[in-house]
Order: structure tokens, then C-alpha cells, then sequence
């Protein structure tokens, strides 16, 4: 064990390489380049959910959207393995991993991301979604999609259904219709898309329904969840969604189904009976298991939503959290930023915020600051919104893979 | 806090110091601490690049000085200079809070 204190150094093992994980892995290295850093991940490529939906409208490539992990490694000194974490020991703060070593750990950051949960809605399986992609996990599944979309005759319809909250990105499945409307507008312009909700309300809902009677007139329908639009069943067999009242054969079903935390986290008790992680918002720690950190959008960190915005912005003050603690320091006060934006066609975006703080042990919007892009902005705005929405593409993911 | 082994040069230290009187809050932490400012200053950088140092359309922070940080984001948060989406985040940091970020970045190396 590399348990060397001097300088407030030790060793952090980070489970998860996305936006978190990575992030986190580089910001702990440049606060103090005494501390070891080993990421633990999988795949040695990395697919970025957001712009996947931008494949779907045919802005981007899928390999404008890959990314590795050698700048972590050559530049900034991440020791990166790519091995799966299967277990930890709390008493003698090892991970353990697929291939049967154990990393010991002074702290660890587990970074999964999310879970599905199978069978919500009934009848959805790994199998169904090959055949239903979610495309909620970006890479093969948002070439399905994409593949189904182009292979769809004109007149068709895309069913798009919603999982009840929380799922990953909440604004991502408007985005998405929107994107795969501008694809249809072009190629397909008899087509419709059916957007099956399993909520009421969604993110940024007003400038969203605002661009879809503007862009993309007729073609967008979407029932809430009292109009019935929760999906509760599908069969794959014959591309049929089923609600409470009604069954919505589709010549397209994407399927996002209900979520939960990474499944590491689960597997190692970091989740609670809901399927997320609850943790101390001042430092990320688990409230569960002491020196593990949870980040991203594994975590129960409500006002901040699920996005790779709120998980860089987690991954850095956790980072620096676990410099402190290492140093036997306090760490500072918590301090978080989430901008999500939205691409709802080339030169059409608009975006919501939030900057958030720690009192009482909660985390707290900060009410003065924070919002949606306004209704009726001019065009010039949308479009500079959408150019703003690349420019943060450029950093976030510059951020975690350098 | 010693041996600080990144970017926080002395003069940082020094602009802080004269920038108000620090209080400690329920943390324990002096408000004038590094870390503090790392807390509050990294969130620019998920949007505006690593360091300030834009690798797209955003602008890049690192050729800016304090003052004019300051005073863009003091503008921003009176809505000033056509703003999209700066005012809704300049909003959310007090006066004290905008002088540690822009000292901070201006005093990046």
C-alpha cells in the first residue's frame, strides 16, 4: 500500500471513467501530484451521452463523440485500469476487481453512472433493447436508434418513452424528439414522433413546447402521464407500447427505462432501497460507507440534476474534499455549478442553470441565480445559445480527457 | 498550508488579503483560503476550459485581468452586455465571492 502521508498524499482509487471519474482523476492529480490516482474502467473508449442526440439529427458523427484515456495517464499521471470493480472490503480498504487483484485505497470515488432496471417498464430486457433501443447509454445503442431511424419509411412513427423521474438528463428525451424531428423534417416529413411520459411536467417544458410549434408544426405529440402517456408494458415482438388505457404501435420504439444508481454501487451497499446513493453533500462522501465518495449521476444530490455538468462540478469539489482530508485538513465550503444545454436544431439552442451551495447539511439552489433561457428570445439568441452549447462541449470534455 | 503545490502564487494570496476581512463560517475554513477559491473559481472552468483556457467557443478567462473579470461578471449580474446565460449565473455569487474567482483566475499561471 502506497500509504505515504507526507505532503498529504495517499492513494485514491476512482471506479467509473465518464465525466466524474475522469474529472475527478485529473483534478486530484493537479491539486496534489503526491497522491496516486488509479481509475478503475472498463472499456478503454469512452462515448459521451451528450451530442448523442446530435447523431440522431445527423449534426455530429458517433466518432466525433469518442474519447481515450491516454492524456489522463501521459499527462496528469493517472495510473488508468482497465479492469471492472466487483467488491470492496471496508476493513482492509481494498477494491476488488474482475481479474482477481485488489487495489488498496486511502479513499475511493465510485462513479458509476447509472443502472437500468429491467422489467420497467414489463417486458423490457437487455435482449428487447437491441430491438427497442434506449440509446441511453451512447455508443452501439445510438447507432441502433439512428440505423432504425434511416432504415424507417416516410409516414412512420418514432415512439420515444419516458421513465418516471429520476432518470439521467431531464432534458434529454425532449432534446432527443427534437432532434429526431429535424431528421424527419428533412427525409421524412410525413412522419411523426409520440413522446409516452411517465411524468407531468419536464425540464425547460415551456421553451421546449415553444420550439416545437416553431420548428417542427404537427409533428410532435406528447401525452403526460395523465393523459395516460406512462409506459407500462412493451412488446418487442410487435414494436407495440403499452399504458394504463391505451397500446401505441410504433414503427420506432425507444425505450428509456427506469434507472438506478451504476450497479457497483448497488452491489456494494452505497445505494439506498430507492436504487441511489445518499452522501454528504459537503464532501460527496457516502453516508453510507466511510472513505468511499459517490459522484455523478449515481448520487442523491437533489436540487442538482443528473448531468455531466453536475458530475464535473461534483468531481472537482470532491477532489478537493479528499485533498483536504488527506492533509487532515477541513475541507472548504461546497460549491456547485450545472448548466444543461439544449441543441433543438442547428442554430437553435437554450440552456437551464443552477448554482447551488451546502447549509444545514442540505444542498440548496441558490434562488436569486439560476433559470431557463426566456420564451420569444430572439433567433439571434437561440443561436448563439447553440454555439455556446459546442463551446461547452469543447471544455467538459477537454476537462475529463484532457 | 503549506507548500501549495499548484498555481497559487504569493500574489493571489496577497490581493485576497487586502480584498476584505476574512471570516471563518461553520466550516472552520477562512474564507480566504485557497481551497475556497478553488471551490468557487473550478465551476468557470467546466464551460470556459481548463485554467480559463477555452478550447471552443466559449470565451477564454486566462488573458483577462481581475478588474476586468470583475467587472464583467459585477455587468452580468445587472443583466448588462446581452447576456444568455451569464447574468443567470453572476446572480449567484456575492460581491465578495466575484473578487475571489476573478483574482483567482487572473493570478492563474
Amino acid at each position: 500500500m502506497a500509504d505515504c502521508k507526507c505532503l498529504g498524499g495517499g492513494r485514491v482509487v476512482i471506479v467509473g471513467g465518464g465525466f466524474g471519474g475522469a474529472t475527478c482523476a485529473r483534478y486530484l492529480r493537479r491539486l496534489n501530484p503526491q497522491i496516486e490516482v488509479l481509475l478503475v474502467e472498463p472499456n478503454r473508449q469512452y462515448a459521451t451521452c451528450p451530442f448523442s442526440n446530435l447523431v440522431l439529427g445527423g449534426l455530429e458523427s458517433m466518432d466525433t463523440l469518442v474519447y481515450g484515456y491516454g492524456t489522463l495517464e501521459r499527462d496528469h499521471g493517472v495510473r488508468v485500469i482497465h479492469d471492472s470493480a466487483t467488491g470492496v472490503d471496508t476493513d482492509i480498504q481494498v477494491i476488488k476487481l474482475a481479474s482477481g487483484s485488489w487495489l488498496t485505497y486511502d479513499r475511493a470515488v465510485f462513479s458509476p453512472g447509472v443502472s437500468f432496471m429491467w422489467n420497467a417498464p414489463e417486458g423490457y430486457t437487455p435482449e428487447t433493447a437491441e430491438r427497442m433501443p434506449h440509446a441511453w447509454k451512447a455508443g452501439r445503442q445510438t447507432e441502433i436508434l439512428r440505423d432504425q431511424l434511416h432504415a424507417m419509411a416516410d409516414g412512420g412513427v418514432v415512439g420515444i418513452s419516458v421513465p418516471p423521474q429520476p432518470f439521467r438528463c431531464p432534458p434529454g428525451p425532449y432534446e432527443r424528439a427534437c432532434m429526431i424531428a429535424h431528421y424527419l423534417k428533412q427525409h421524412k416529413p410525413r412522419s411523426k414522433i409520440l413522446v409516452l411520459d411517465g411524468n407531468e411536467t419536464f425540464s425547460k417544458q415551456d421553451v421546449f413546447e415553444e420550439a416545437w410549434a416553431k420548428l417542427y408544426p404537427g409533428m410532435i405529440e406528447r401525452l403526460g402521464v395523465s393523459g395516460y402517456g406512462g409506459v407500462t408494458r412493451v412488446d418487442a415482438g410487435s414494436n407495440t407500447l403499452f399504458t394504463e388505457t391505451d397500446s401505441h404501435h410504433v414503427d420506432v420504439a425507444n425505450v428509456i427505462p427506469s434507472q438506478q444508481a451504476g450497479q457497483i454501487a448497488v452491489d456494494v451497499g452505497l445505494a439506498d432501497r430507492n436504487g441511489w446513493c445518499p452522501i454528504d453533500p459537503a464532501t460527496f462522501e457516502s453516508a453510507l460507507i466511510p472513505k468511499l465518495h459517490v459522484i455523478g449521476d449515481a448520487t442523491i444530490a437533489h436540487p442538482i440534476p443528473k448531468s455531466a455538468s453536475a458530475a464535473n462540478s461534483e468531481a472537482k469539489l470532491c477532489a478537493l474534499a479528499i485533498v483536504a482530508l488527506l492533509a487532515g485538513e477541513e475541507p472548504p465550503p461546497a460549491s456547485f455549478h450545472n448548466t444543461c444545454y439544449s441543441i433543438v436544431a442547428p442554430d437553435y439552442g437554450f440552456s437551464v442553470n443552477g448554482i447551488y451551495d451546502v447549509r444545514d447539511g442540505r444542498i440548496h439552489a441558490i434562488e436569486r441565480a439560476g433559470g431557463v433561457s426566456p420564451l420569444n428570445a430572439p433567433l439571434s439568441v437561440r443561436k448563439k445559445e447553440a454555439e455556446y452549447a459546442h463551446g461547452w462541449y469543447a471544455s467538459i470534455t477537454r476537462e475529463a480527457f484532457g | 498550508m503549506t507548500d501549495r503545490p499548484h498555481k497559487f502564487p504569493l500574489i493571489a494570496l496577497l490581493a485576497l488579503a487586502v480584498a476584505g476581512p476574512a471570516t471563518a463560517d461553520d466550516t472552520g475554513v477562512p474564507e480566504d483560503s485557497p481551497r475556497r477559491a478553488e471551490a468557487l473559481a473550478f465551476n468557470c472552468f467546466t464551460c470556459h476550459g481548463t485554467d480559463g483556457e477555452s478550447p471552443g467557443r466559449m470565451k477564454s478567462l486566462n488573458e483577462l485581468s481581475a478588474t476586468e473579470i470583475r467587472d464583467k461578471l459585477m455587468a452580468f449580474r445587472r443583466d448588462e452586455n446581452n447576456p444568455t446565460i451569464m447574468n443567470r449565473i453572476a446572480r449567484g455569487y456575492s460581491d465578495d465571492e466575484i473578487a475571489i474567482i476573478a483574482d483567482y483566475i487572473a493570478n492563474l499561471e
